[in-house]
C-alpha cells in the first residue's frame, strides 16, 4: 500500500507516495524527476545510481525509501551552485574524464563525498574511493586525473 | 574568440595532440542530459517483454488472455499482431521482433505488454501462457556442423565459409624446422555499456512514427523498422538520443521495433527500458570462436606458414556475423609476414545469443591464437618472444595476408623496437611466468 | 514484488512480528542482499521486518582489553573506517574492505553478511579465526551465544532458522603476541566475490619462536565457511618456517570441500586454498611478531 514520505532531499524537503519497498533511486528518479542518478543495474554492481545518505555515498537502488526519511540526502542536481558547477564536475568535464556520460553523475558523488572527508588524496585513494563505480568507456585514468585536478582547484581556493 | 585565436585555430593540423570539450560533457557532468530512460512523456504506458527463456521450441500457442485482462495493461501483442514482415537483421533479415513459428534462442521475444506502470507490466507478462514444443538446441560447434543436427534457419547451419590462401603451403610446411599446433577458445563477451537499451515511441498527429533510441546508426535502424512494421519510410523517425555506450552493440536493432509496434496500436507513447539482466539475456554479443591453428618457422626465426581453421558461433541470427568471422580469418596472420597460407572460417547458426559487432571486429579472437602462436614459436627457438615479433613483423613493401601492401603508415618494427629499447635502457627481461606463492 | 513492511523498534515486536509471520516475513537490516534477492524472485516474503530502529541492534565499541562488541545492524563501513578497530583486528578490515563497493558498504551490515550464510561471506572467516561469538535471540525469545564457527548451518542458512535474530558478535580481546590476517582471490579487485577466502589468527610463545595457538578459517571451499583444523595442527607449537606452512596449506587444501561454479572449478579453489593459508599464516606471524615487539617496549 502507498504510503507518504517526507524526504529531505538538495536542501528541500519533498513529499512523495511510495510503496515501502520502493527504492530511494526509483522515487528520486520516478517521482521526484531527479533523473541525474542512473539506474545501470538495480543491483549495487555498478555504482551510477550513487547518491549521498547523510553525507555518505550509498547506492539508492538498494536504499528502501523509508530508510531515508530523516536523512540528509545529496543528489547530482545538488552539486552546482547559482549555475557554477562544483569542481569536480568542471574538472570531469577539462580532463576528459567524461565519455557517454551515464556513469558521470554516480562517479561525480563518489569523488564528491571522497573530497568532503579527504581533501588531498593520493591516486590510491581516489581510485579506491571510486572502485564501487564502473565506467567502461574512459579506463578510469582521465577520471583519476579530474578529481585530483579538482582536490587540487579546491585546496588553492582555501587558501 | 579572439580574431587572433581564431586565425589560429583555423590553421591546418591545429588541433591535433590537443584536448577537445566535448560539447555534451558538462550537461552529463551536471547530471542533466535524459538518457531514454529518463524521459517522460504525458500519457506514456510502459513496456516489457517475455523473453523465451530456452535455446530452440516450436511454439504451439501464446496465450495472452489473461495477462489482457490484468489491471493496468493497455496491449499484449505478439508475432500475430505486428503487420509488417516481422523481421530485421543488418546483413540477413533472419531475426523476428516477436517469434513467430519457432524459438532460436533464449533472448527471442516472444510477447510484449504495455501498461500503466512497468510494475503493472512486468505483472501482466507474468499471467502470459506459452505451450512451447523443445527441439535439440544447437549450442556447439560440433553441433552446428553435425549435418543431422536440425537446421535453425532454412538453408542449414553453416552459413558462410571464407578462404585465405597465399603462397604455396606444403612448400611452407617443408621448409619449417619447428612447427606448432594448438587450438584455442574465446568465450562470449557483452559490451555491457552503462545504460541498458531503452526506447521511447509515439505517433505524431501527421501520422509519423517517432522513435527516440540510444542507437549507433538512426537510418539504418528506419530501414529496418519501417518493412518490419509495414510503413513507409517517410512515416518513420528515429532520433538518436544520447547513447550511455554501445561498443557495438546498439548498430543492431534493440528496443526501435517492439516500442513502435506498442505506439501504433496503443496509440500512446510507450517507454522500453529494460533490466541489466535483460540486457545481459538478449541483443547482441561478441563472437565466441574456435580456432585450430599450426605455424611453422625455420631455425633462424623466419615464419614459414599459418594452417588455421576458425569456427564462430553467431548465435540464432548473423547481425554483422559473416563480417566479424571473416575478419578474424584475413587476420589470422595478425601483423606478421607469413609467405605461405591457408585459412579456412565458417561462421555458424547456433541457438545461443546472437553475436554481433564488438570492439575490435573479430581481430582480437583472432589475435589469441596468433599471439599464442608466436610465443610458443619462440620458446621452442630459445628466441626472445620480442626478437622473433621483430624479425617477422610487417614493413613497408610487404604484403598483408590478403595482398595489402603496407607503406609507410606501417608502424608496429619500430613499436616493438621502442619497447626493446625501453626493456634494455631498464635491464628487463622477458620471464616465462611461473607459479608463484 | 509487494509485501508488508514493518519497523518495530523493540526487540519483543521485532519477534513476535516475525511469529507472527509464520516463516514468511524476513528481517531486514541492510538489505543489501535480501533486496536483491526478493527482485530476482530467489526469495519470496509476505513482510520484511526492518530492525534498524531497534537500538539493541546497533552501536558498537571497540576498547583496550575488551575486544570488539558489534550490534548485528552496524554498518560495514563503520567498522572499516576505524582506526582501533584495524589496529587490533586487521583481518576483519581487511575483509570489510572487499565486500561489494563502498557505497554498499555504507548500507549493509555485518550482521546480514553472517546472516545471509554464503559460503563466501567475507566477514565470515576473520570472525571464525577470531574466536567471535554471535549472541543470538530465539523464536522463542530466549538469548543464547553461539561461536561464529558454529553459526552457518549450510549455504544461506544458519542456527536462526526463521524466527531468530542475531543481537550482536564479540570478538574476544587477543592474546598477547597475536596477529591476524584475511586474504581472498577475486579476478577483480574491487566489487567481485571470492573463489576462495582465508583467514588466520596465530598467538606466538613468548620468546616469539614458536605457534602456541592458531586458528585457520576458509570461505567458499564448502558450504559454509569452515576450520581448517588439521592445518592447525601441523602449524601449533611449531616454528613458523615456510616449510611448516607450505605443509598445513597443503592440508587445508585437503580439508575443504569446494564444489565447481561459475567463479571456479573445485581444483582451482584448492588450489587457492594452498596459496592463500600459506600466505595469510606468513602475515599473521609477522603481525604477531610486531604486536609482541610492542608490547615488549
Amino acid at each position: 500500500m502507498k504510503q507518504r514520505y517526507a524526504l529531505r532531499v538538495n536542501g528541500g524537503t519533498r513529499e512523495t507516495e511510495a510503496e515501502p519497498h520502493e527504492s530511494l533511486l526509483d522515487v528520486l528518479r520516478e517521482n521526484l524527476r531527479l533523473t541525474g542518478s542512473k539506474k545501470g543495474c538495480n543491483e549495487a554492481e555498478c555504482g551510477s545510481c550513487t547518491v549521498l545518505l547523510d553525507g555518505r555515498p550509498v547506492v539508492s537502488c538498494l536504499v528502501l525509501v523509508p530508510d531515508a526519511v530523516d536523512r540528509e540526502i545529496v543528489t547530482i542536481e545538488a552539486l552546482a551552485e547559482d549555475g557554477e558547477p562544483h569542481p569536480v564536475q568542471r574538472q570531469m568535464v577539462e580532463q576528459g574524464g567524461v565519455q557517454c556520460g551515464y556513469c558521470t553523475p554516480g562517479m561525480i558523488m563518489s569523488a564528491y563525498a571522497l573530497l568532503q572527508e579527504n581533501p588531498d588524496p593520493t591516486d590510491e585513494e581516489i581510485r579506491f574511493a571510486i572502485s564501487g563505480n564502473i565506467c567502461r568507456c574512459t579506463g578510469y585514468g582521465k577520471i583519476v586525473k579530474a578529481v585530483r585536478a579538482a582536490a587540487e582547484e579546491m585546496g588553492n581556493e582555501g587558501t | 574568440m579572439s580574431e587572433d585565436a581564431s586565425r589560429e585555430t583555423a590553421q591546418p593540423y591545429h588541433w591535433i595532440g590537443r584536448n577537445v570539450t566535448k560539447p555534451d560533457a558538462l550537461e552529463k557532468a551536471l547530471g542533466a542530459t535524459e538518457y531514454v530512460g529518463d524521459m517522460v512523456v504525458p500519457g506514456m504506458l510502459h513496456a516489457k517483454i517475455l523473453w523465451a527463456g530456452t535455446p530452440h521450441a516450436v511454439i504451439r500457442n501464446i496465450d495472452t488472455r489473461e495477462a489482457a485482462r490484468a489491471p493496468g495493461v493497455a496491449a499484449v501483442l505478439t508475432a500475430a499482431d505486428v503487420p509488417g514482415t516481422n523481421r530485421y537483421g543488418l546483413a540477413v533479415l533472419d531475426q523476428r521482433a516477436l517469434a513467430d513459428d519457432k524459438v532460436r534462442s533464449a533472448g527471442d521475444a516472444l510477447a510484449l505488454v504495455a501498461a500503466e506502470d512497468e510494475e503493472a507490466a512486468e505483472e501482466a507478462v507474468a499471467k502470459i501462457k506459452v505451450d512451447l514444443e523443445p527441439l535439440r538446441p544447437i549450442l556447439t560447434y560440433k553441433d552446428a556442423l553435425d549435418p543431422d543436427g536440425p537446421p535453425i534457419h532454412e538453408g542449414g547451419n553453416v552459413f558462410q565459409h571464407t578462404t585465405v590462401r597465399k603462397g604455396d603451403l606444403e612448400q611452407g610446411i617443408a621448409e619449417s624446422d619447428v612447427i606448432v599446433e594448438d587450438s584455442y577458445h574465446t568465450h562470449r563477451m557483452d559490451h555491457v555499456p552503462m545504460e541498458p537499451e531503452a526506447g521511447l515511441a509515439y505517433v505524431d498527429p501527421s501520422g509519423v512514427l517517432n522513435i527516440l533510441v540510444g542507437t549507433q546508426y538512426p537510418y539504418r535502424d528506419r530501414r529496418q523498422i519501417a518493412p518490419a512494421l509495414d510503413l513507409p519510410m517517410n512515416k518513420v523517425r528515429v532520433v538518436q538520443a544520447p547513447i550511455g555506450g554501445g561498443f557495438g552493440r546498439k548498430d543492431d536493432i534493440t528496443a526501435e521495433i517492439h516500442v513502435g509496434l506498442l505506439a501504433l496500436k496503443t496509440r500512446r507513447p510507450v517507454r522500453l527500458v529494460y533490466t541489466r539482466e535483460e540486457s545481459l539475456i538478449a541483443n547482441t554479443k561478441r563472437h565466441p570462436m574456435a580456432m585450430s591453428f599450426r605455424t611453422g618457422a625455420r631455425a633462424d626465426g623466419r615464419l614459414t606458414f599459418l594452417d588455421g581453421d576458425i569456427y564462430g558461433d553467431t548465435g540464432a541470427g548473423i547481425s554483422l556475423g559473416a563480417y566479424v568471422i571473416k575478419k578474424a580469418g584475413i587476420h589470422a596472420t595478425g601483423p606478421y609476414d607469413v609467405p605461405n597460407i591457408r585459412v579456412d572460417t565458417y561462421t555458424l547458426y547456433t541457438n545461443n545469443l546472437v553475436s554481433g559487432a564488438m570492439r575490435g571486429f573479430g581481430v582480437m579472437q583472432a589475435a589469441v591464437a596468433h599471439e599464442s602462436q608466436m610465443d610458443q614459436l619462440a620458446h621452442k627457438l630459445g628466441m626472445s618472444p620480442l626478437e622473433f615479433r621483430i624479425k617477422n613483423c610487417l614493413k613497408p613493401g610487404l604484403a598483408s595476408s590478403t595482398g595489402q601492401l603496407m607503406n609507410e603508415g606501417c608502424g608496429i618494427e619500430a613499436t616493438l623496437q621502442r619497447i626493446k629499447d625501453y626493456m634494455n635502457a631498464r635491464d628487463l627481461r622477458f620471464k616465462r611466468s611461473q607459479a608463484a606463492s | 514484488m509487494r509485501f508488508d513492511y514493518f519497523e518495530p523498534t523493540t526487540l519483543d515486536e521485532a519477534s513476535g512480528l516475525l511469529r507472527e509471520g509464520k516463516g514468511a516475513r524476513k528481517p531486514l537490516a541492510g538489505g543489501t542482499d535480501v533486496v536483491i534477492q526478493l527482485r530476482r524472485r530467489v526469495i519470496r516474503t509476505e513482510g520484511l521486518v526492518n530492525l534498524k530502529r531497534i537500538p539493541e541492534l546497533g552501536g558498537w565499541a571497540c576498547v583496550p582489553g575488551k575486544g570488539l562488541r558489534l550490534g548485528a545492524c552496524t554498518p560495514m563501513r563503520d567498522l572499516e573506517t576505524s582506526a582501533a578497530v584495524e589496529g587490533r583486528f586487521p583481518s576483519i578490515t581487511e575483509a570489510l574492505r572487499v565486500v561489494g563497493s563502498l557505497q554498499l558498504r555504507n548500507i549493509a551490515s555485518v550482521g546480514g553478511n553472517l546472516c545471509n550464510a554464503s559460503p563466501s561471506a567475507d566477514t565470515a572467516p576473520p570472525l571464525v579465526a577470531l574466536e567471535a561469538t554471535a549472541r543470538v535471540h530465539t523464536p522463542e525469545s530466549r538469548q543464547e551465544t553461539v561461536p561464529v564457527e558454529n553459526f552457518f548451518t549450510g549455504p544461506g542458512a544458519s542456527v536462526l532458522g526463521s524466527g531468530g535474530l542475531l543481537l550482536s558478535v564479540d570478538v574476544p580481546e587477543p592474546a598477547p603476541r597475536t596477529g591476524d590476517a584475511f586474504e581472498r582471490f577475486t579476478p577483480r579487485s574491487a566489487m567481485d566475490i571470492a573463489i576462495a577466502s582465508a583467514a588466520a589468527a596465530v598467538t606466538l610463545d613468548a620468546a616469539g619462536e614458536r605457534i602456541e595457538a592458531v586458528r585457520i578459517a576458509l570461505g567458499a571451499v564448502a558450504p559454509t565457511p569452515i576450520r581448517a583444523l588439521k592445518a592447525e595442527d601441523l602449524v601449533r607449537g611449531k616454528e613458523p618456517n615456510p616449510k611448516r606452512l607450505e605443509w598445513a596449506a597443503a592440508a587445508a587444501m585437503e580439508e575443504c570441500r569446494p564444489i565447481d561454479d561459475i567463479r571456479g572449478t573445485g581444483a582451482y579453489r584448492k588450489e587457492l586454498i594452498r596459496i592463500l593459508v600459506q600466505r595469510v599464516l606468513r602475515q599473521a606471524v609477522e603481525r604477531a611478531r610486531a604486536n609482541g615487539r610492542t608490547e615488549r617496549s
